[in-house]
């Protein structure tokens, strides 16, 4: 049972690394066609990770810089084992909403930590800028999913999956909630135009700034495993989760790739702006969704 | 022994504290220490539910319990007083007055003792006042603003008390006794309207002993001047005792007859719960706000407290099962967690002697072990898997969802998200960044603030791992009073719309962890560098090895977020305003009242004594 569970989660682990560094390779190569460049080969992001992983130098500026790194890429890939992906679960009916949210902060935190351990100050105000700005995406989310999961009296996300397949995707049932949360999730990934944490221009890609060889490697898998869990999440609870695996990977590349198109032609937002808009747009839009849903769950 | 020897010994011990304190006050606090151990000791071995009376006149005495409903708060109270008098073996070194630190807060321990162990509410409320008298010197043992800290936290000590001893009044009225069981059993005679009023004048009492918004204005100041060490008795303690009393009266107010046949609501019966529930999401809102815009660590957390008062007001007056047992369980997790920063903020201060986050910085090089303290505190206050806070946290999440109150989620939301930024911010000022060169030399705690620290990391990733060890006695006294217990085992907790196995949840992070550090592993070693080798853009900056200080990014960290909030108005303004208002207005009354000489008050007194005289005669 155990080395089961370990053989699948390790099966998982691999599976999600080769499929979510192969997409965003794919996706530089879409960026690129709508820039009108012809763009890197799609397994160009592999060569990157292997390359910064094997390099011989790497810097390290003490004991938290490394553990942190460690805390954000353990916890991001523990909290992948919490997901339901398509009919495959690691651990069955582990799938708690509130644990994966919360857990996903740990990975989160970790990298702050880190990152702020290099006492470099450009990496400083990328993570003051990361923290205020998951004030604004998560807040909304939050709310359309507490919704969901008050209508149908279960807050794991397999449960809320199988409600799906009785009850048809959420997508159709909450459109305006799915929509913010697609936008919600389009901020977790820190895409444009939620994208000023990293701003490159400004603060030298903030908190990667003091990252190199296997640091900056291990930090781009965890980037990707975030990935696979905040685009996972949408899939699952707006459109369905999938049958299979291969139906959920197919909705998984459509979101994700269609997230990759509208960032494509989107400036930055300041922080405080970006703040603003899930205040004002999102958590309004959030809200009203509630309040439709609760009229229609109770009538 | 039953409470009340123990409160004597208690009574006795301090004076016995004192005296060996005034010839060696290291011994005087190791006896402490061990006096504390010992009444802990003599609780637990005699582990027999028992009521006891300690009579003070012919017929009028304390009556003390050790019953279900109080049990888990002697224990909080006892451990937390065992670790911060553990700290302050070595803590108070620096203080001015050692003997009279240790007997005050001995007497801090008795009135723990009474208030947790009381049968009756006088009890209550002489222990209670006892607290706030022996706080008021000790806050005003503190910094240089202290002794105006004091003041403001006796005027609104004194409001809370006025308003409990109405109610005690009103109690007595009513039922004709003021012991605990003879409210329960009289409850039924209450008429509607004076239960509310009963109810409102507790709560209220309660709240500004708790300090939610708006009656939070003592906090900031009480918190950031008190001596350090008594800083976390105060929030770990003494904040509680608050909702402790709130949780008395949702616990025996409605409970005796409501709850047979509605188990699901505490509180419902009486329409001010819903009134409490929102004011509490707008305390968590506030509180979350203004901790994130403080620079003084100890503000911060002061503000942070304001914010899980709301979470614990949210979950006793919201009422279903779940949320009772979490509002318990966040108290637990919030004194843990407020001793553990307070202690490891007072372990900085100790060595550094300022508590302002943007004059500190990277000082975990020097005190590893008081940054793995806050660090594991933090962690569990946010709320994050696999420590403590995530307990009580998923509890009040639970019983929100299950009902869809989406805008006290919403607040619930919000304080969990906002202390990310608010804990970081301290994490990142104080113990990462850039070490100014003053504080290069700078030397871990002594041994016993160490071990102190120690106890309170071990037992917050204990219980997180195992949070039956804690559910077990609040399972245990919701069966006692009747209500539908919260179903939980020693690793696993089940609401009606998921389980949570923390034990899972443990294991399968320490396996990521595992998994992370193999592939760190596996390749190549990193080369070390010092501090001031930075990526500068190319540029040579020679500040950064002379004067790294100006290299640190700690001040105005939230700059951005705070211009959100730029025209937002501040209630202790607004207080002050009001004051402003009334003195203007209404000075010439307090002229008439407040005489400069003595002949003026001999007047006054006659004045009054005639008319008294005069009302009677006629």
């Amino acid at each position: 049972m155990i080395l089961n569970i370990i053989f699948r989660g390790l099966i998982l682990i691999f599976g999600a690394f080769l499929f979510q560094v192969a997409l965003s390779g794919f996706s530089r190569k879409v960026v690129a066609r709508i820039q009108k460049r012809y763009g890197p080969v799609f397994w160009q992001n592999f060569r990157d990770i292997f390359k910064f992983l094997f390099k011989e130098t790497s810097i390290s500026h003490g004991f938290i810089f490394d553990f942190g790194v460690l805390m954000a890429f353990g916890g991001t890939m523990a909290t992948l084992i919490f997901l339901p992906y398509g009919s495959f679960e690691v651990i069955p009916g582990q799938t708690n909403f509130i644990v994966v949210i919360y857990l996903l902060a740990i990975g989160l935190l970790g990298m702050a930590m880190s990152a702020v351990g290099s006492a470099n100050p450009n990496a400083s105000i990328g993570i003051s800028r990361a923290l205020t700005q998951m004030l604004g995406y998560e807040l909304p989310f939050l709310i359309v999913v507490l919704v969901m999961m008050y209508i149908n009296k279960t807050s794991s996300i397999g449960g809320l999956v199988q409600s799906q397949i009785q009850n048809g995707w959420n997508l159709w049932s909450m459109p305006i909630g799915a929509g913010v949360s697609f936008v919600s999730v389009m901020g977790m990934l820190g895409k444009k135009p939620f994208d000023s944490p990293i701003a490159p221009a400004e603060i030298a890609s903030g908190p990667l700034v003091e990252y190199s060889g296997k640091y900056l490697g291990i930090l781009m898998l965890q980037h990707d495993f975030a990935t696979v869990i905040e685009v996972g999440l949408f899939v699952n609870l707006f459109l369905g989760g999938g049958s299979n695996i291969l139906i959920f990977a197919i909705k998984y590349i459509v979101v994700y790739i269609l997230m990759v198109i509208i960032s494509s032609f989107l400036p930055r937002f300041k922080v405080e702006e970006s703040v603003k808009f899930f205040w004002k747009w999102g958590l309004s839009l959030a809200f009203l969704q509630a309040v439709i849903s609760l009229g229609i769950y109770l009538i | 022994m039953t409470i009340s020897y123990l409160i004597i010994t208690a009574g006795i011990m301090s004076a016995i504290i004192y005296l060996v304190s005034k010839f060696n006050w290291k011994a005087g606090t190791i006896l402490q220490t061990l006096t504390f151990l010992i009444i802990g000791y003599f609780l637990y071995h005699n582990g027999d539910y028992s009521s006891s009376q300690l009579a003070i006149f012919n017929n009028i005495s304390l009556n003390f319990t050790y019953s279900y409903f109080n049990e888990i708060f002697l224990y909080l109270g006892i451990s937390v007083m065992i670790i911060v008098s553990l700290f302050s073996i070595d803590g108070i070194k620096n203080y001015q007055y050692k003997p009279v630190y240790n007997f005050l807060t001995t007497l801090i321990f008795m009135s723990i003792l009474g208030v947790f162990g009381a049968a009756d509410f006088i009890t209550l409320f002489i222990f209670w006042e006892l607290m706030t008298w022996v706080s008021f010197f000790l806050i005003s043992m503190g910094k240089k603003y202290s002794k105006k800290a004091a003041l403001l936290f006796l005027f609104m000590s004194m409001i809370a008390a006025y308003l409990m001893i109405t109610g005690i009044f009103l109690i007595d009225n009513a039922v004709g006794g003021i012991t605990f069981s003879n409210l329960i059993n009289n409850y039924g005679s209450i008429s509607y309207s004076l239960k509310f009023k009963i109810l409102m004048l507790f709560v209220l009492a309660g709240l500004i002993k708790g300090g939610v918004y708006p009656l939070h204005i003592w906090m900031r100041t009480s918190y950031s001047e008190s001596p350090d060490s008594f800083t976390s008795i105060l929030s770990g303690i003494l904040m509680k005792f608050g909702f402790y009393l709130i949780y008395l009266i949702g616990l025996f107010f409605p409970v005796a007859f409501i709850l047979k046949n509605n188990p699901s609501k505490l509180i419902s019966e009486l329409p001010s719960s819903t009134f409490f529930a929102y004011l509490a999401g707008i305390s968590i809102i506030i509180g979350t706000i203004a901790a994130i815009l403080q620079n003084d660590a100890k503000k911060l957390i002061a503000f942070s407290s304001v914010s899980h008062a709301g979470y614990i007001l949210l979950a006793f007056t919201y009422g279903t099962s779940m949320a009772f047992a979490g509002g318990v369980t966040h108290i637990l997790v919030h004194a843990l967690t407020a001793l553990g920063m307070f202690l490891s903020i007072g372990a900085v201060y100790f060595r550094t002697g300022t508590t302002k986050i943007d004059e500190l910085g990277g000082l975990i090089k020097n005190m590893p072990l008081t940054f793995t303290t806050y660090l594991v505190s933090i962690i569990s206050l946010a709320g994050i898997p696999p420590l403590f806070g995530f307990v009580s946290k998923w509890m009040i999440y639970q019983s929100l969802i299950i009902n869809g109150s989406y805008f006290l989620a919403f607040a619930a939301f919000f304080g969990s998200i906002g202390s990310f930024m608010y804990v970081f911010r301290p994490l990142a000022g104080v113990f990462l960044g850039q070490r100014p060169k003053k504080f290069e030399n700078v030397k871990e705690v002594p041994f016993f603030m160490k071990a102190g620290m120690l106890i309170v990391t071990i037992l917050t990733v204990l219980f997180g791992v195992l949070p039956g060890l804690v559910l077990k006695p609040i399972i245990s006294m919701q069966q006692s009073i009747g209500i539908e217990p919260i179903k939980a085992s020693l690793y696993r907790l089940f609401s009606g719309l998921t389980t949570l196995d923390m034990l899972v949840v443990f294991t399968v992070f320490g396996a990521g962890f595992i998994l992370a550090l193999i592939i760190f592993l596996l390749f190549a070693k990193p080369t070390r560098v010092k501090q001031h080798e930075q990526y500068t853009a190319g540029e040579i900056v020679p500040e950064l090895q002379t004067q790294p200080s100006i290299y640190h990014y700690a001040k105005n960290y939230y700059k951005p977020f705070s211009r959100i909030f730029d025209k937002f108005p501040s209630m202790e303004k607004l207080y002050k305003k009001g004051a402003e208002y009334l003195s203007s207005s209404f000075g010439v009354i307090e002229e008439f009242f407040y005489e400069e000489s003595i002949n003026g008050y001999i007047w006054l007194i006659s004045i009054t004594f005639l008319v008294i005289i005069a009302i009677r005669w006629f």
